[in-house]
């Protein structure tokens, strides 16, 4: 059962809700119902797995409880910490990685590494990437001092499990995330009208936007690139493009938008991404939990210690995008795709570094810099990029990645195009209308309009959203498609 | 060091690296959120600390060292003034 499935939205969340408004409304109340719905919906996912949950929520929150316990002794108090850290870490570097790393090691010594990667092949809990991360956090900021340890056992499982974020984040803050869960939430009308529109926001992004340019464009380019024309293949792309930001800004705003109609708010994930000028800019738009994860507990730390790393913002760059490429999975792909960015990250800096010095010397610069056209080539060369960028995220292995940069190329053996018949068209067309909207949403303009309908009266905005809905009914089979995020 | 002096300081290092004269204008309010106001991104922060940290001879408290406690001109102030070794 995903937020998308049929089941979840006619039986789990109607009635989950009712469940939620008919308790008592106290935080200890509408907590257990919410470990209960999260326990349901975890087990409808890897159930063979829950137990892995079960321990991580329990040691972390013992962990927390005995470093704030031990805060007098340093020594021990830092000797709790760090087992937390590895406890965690290391969980998810085995069960994700174990089999990678010992089958790249047999590779490297030319020893057939199949039966290394299949026996060292898990199943990996659901969202396991995502909640590592938030325990990791947790952790970390009550060892600082940042946050209290939680001292109620029910409000940390939902901090952890709530259901709405487990299979692919956002990925909370503890300080964003437990206050809410501390105390008791009114569940106002307000709260219903900006959760329904969020959720339906992220229903046209996932169903209209990322799986109809999927079907259509992305899978039959991918599919075969070898037998595609170079025109083919970069429709594919800039559809890959287009998919993978439906897909999971759809999820998140889904997400967020179960999280309202439960009185709680989760963090936002993206703001219109495909407006950045450069890529330090893309990456505070797109996937913004993540990305202010590794930059808060892992590129800032590591840039402002007294180590080796200290100032070596390009070196930082590199690793800390390293290492979210292997966060996205477990294949060189994603290592290449990670190494890429942290490149193009440090050769920007080093570009406006330079352009900043010649800023100081003559203003004629710094007007340039501010300058329309300067702009547009910014915005074209930061999208371009982020387009190509993403052969290596999805190729699956080295070889389609090889395959498919050559059709780019045009080196492919045939070069036929692709052909949408007359309803593909139509879904194409329905697809990149939702894009648009969601863009334009995020202008001034945008905001204002929506402002605007958001004061109409109820009926008025009821229709709206009927009308939505009904397009919905008509152009996607309703309970289709799985969310490229939660494979990670 | 006196609060009007550092925040000369951090002005002027604004005005040399990402605003070349205009800082002093964008900053109307002590208060304002650097973040949300893009006055200085996340990259930026890190390369103010190290610079703060290089001219005043002192190592920023980590543990408080949050966007939440360093984002704007108030809370730098305060976060940099309230720290043990800052020269006097």
């Amino acid at each position: 059962m995903n937020l998308g499935s049929i089941e979840f939205f006619v039986l789990f969340l109607p009635l989950g809700w009712l469940a939620y408004l008919l308790v008592p409304r106290t935080p200890r109340f509408q907590n257990a119902v919410l470990v209960v719905l999260s326990t349901i919906f975890y087990l409808s996912w890897t159930p063979s797995m829950a137990w892995i949950m079960a321990l991580s929520i329990s040691v972390n929150f013992v962990a927390a409880l005995a470093m704030e316990r031990l805060r007098t002794s340093p020594g021990k108090h830092r000797a709790v910490f760090w087992a937390a850290i590895v406890y965690n870490t290391g969980q998810l570097v085995f069960l994700k990685y174990a089999g990678f790393f010992a089958a790249s090691l047999m590779e490297l010594m030319g020893s057939d590494s199949t039966a290394t990667r299949s026996s060292l092949h898990f199943i990996l809990p659901i969202g396991i990437s995502f909640w590592t991360l938030q325990l990791i956090a947790y952790q970390i900021d009550v060892a600082r001092g940042r946050t209290a340890a939680c001292r109620d056992f029910l409000v940390f499982s939902v901090f952890v499990l709530f259901f709405p974020q487990i299979p692919s984040g956002p990925i909370p803050r503890p300080h964003q995330l437990l206050p809410q869960l501390s105390k008791s939430r009114h569940v106002e009308p307000s709260w219903i009208s900006k959760g329904a529109a969020a959720l339906l926001m992220g229903y046209c992004l996932k169903f209209l936007v990322a799986d109809g340019i999927a079907s259509v464009v992305v899978q039959p380019a991918w599919a075969d690139p070898a037998h595609h024309s170079a025109l083919s293949a970069w429709v594919g792309l800039v559809g890959y493009a287009i998919q993978i930001f439906g897909d999971f800004a759809g999820y998140s705003l889904m997400a967020i938008g179960c999280g309202r109609f439960f009185g709680i708010e989760l963090p936002q994930n993206f703001t219109v991404p495909f407006f950045s000028t450069t890529m330090a800019d893309f990456w505070r738009r797109w996937h913004i939990t993540l990305n202010s994860w590794l930059f808060d507990y892992l590129y800032g730390p590591l840039l402002t210690t007294r180590g080796f790393f200290r100032g070596r913002f390009d070196l930082g760059f590199v690793v800390v995008f390293g290492l979210s490429g292997l966060w996205h999975g477990a294949s060189w792909p994603f290592v290449i795709w990670g190494f890429v960015h942290g490149l193009a990250l440090a050769i920007h800096r080093r570009w406006d570094e330079r352009l900043r010095r010649l800023c100081r010397t003559n203003r004629v610069w710094v007007t340039r810099r501010k300058s329309f056209a300067w702009k547009c080539a910014a915005w074209m060369l930061t999208q371009s990029f982020f387009v190509v960028s993403l052969v290596p995220f999805r190729a699956q292995n080295l070889d389609e990645l090889r395959t498919f940069a050559a059709a780019l190329l045009g080196f492919s053996q045939h070069g036929s195009a692709i052909y949408p018949s007359g309803l593909e068209w139509a879904m194409v067309i329905a697809a990149l209308g939702v894009f648009a909207t969601y863009n334009i949403g995020g202008t001034a303009t945008g905001i204002r309009i929506w402002k605007t309908f958001l004061r109409l009266p109820a009926p008025v905005r009821g229709i709206g959203y009927g009308l939505v809905v009904v397009m919905l009914l008509i152009l996607v089979p309703v309970g289709t498609g799985n969310f490229i995020y939660a494979q990670f | 060091m006196h609060s009007s002096e550092l925040r000369e300081l951090i002005l002027d290092w604004l005005d040399d690296n990402y605003h070349f004269g205009d800082a002093r204008t964008l900053m109307h309010d002590d208060n304002m959120s650097w973040l949300e106001n893009g006055i200085l991104s996340s990259l930026g922060f890190v390369q103010l600390i190290l610079f703060l940290e290089d001219k005043l001879g002192l190592v920023l408290d980590r543990d408080r060292l949050t966007r939440e406690n360093f984002d704007g001109m108030n809370k730098i102030l305060r976060h940099v003034l309230g720290q043990k070794g800052t020269p006097a």
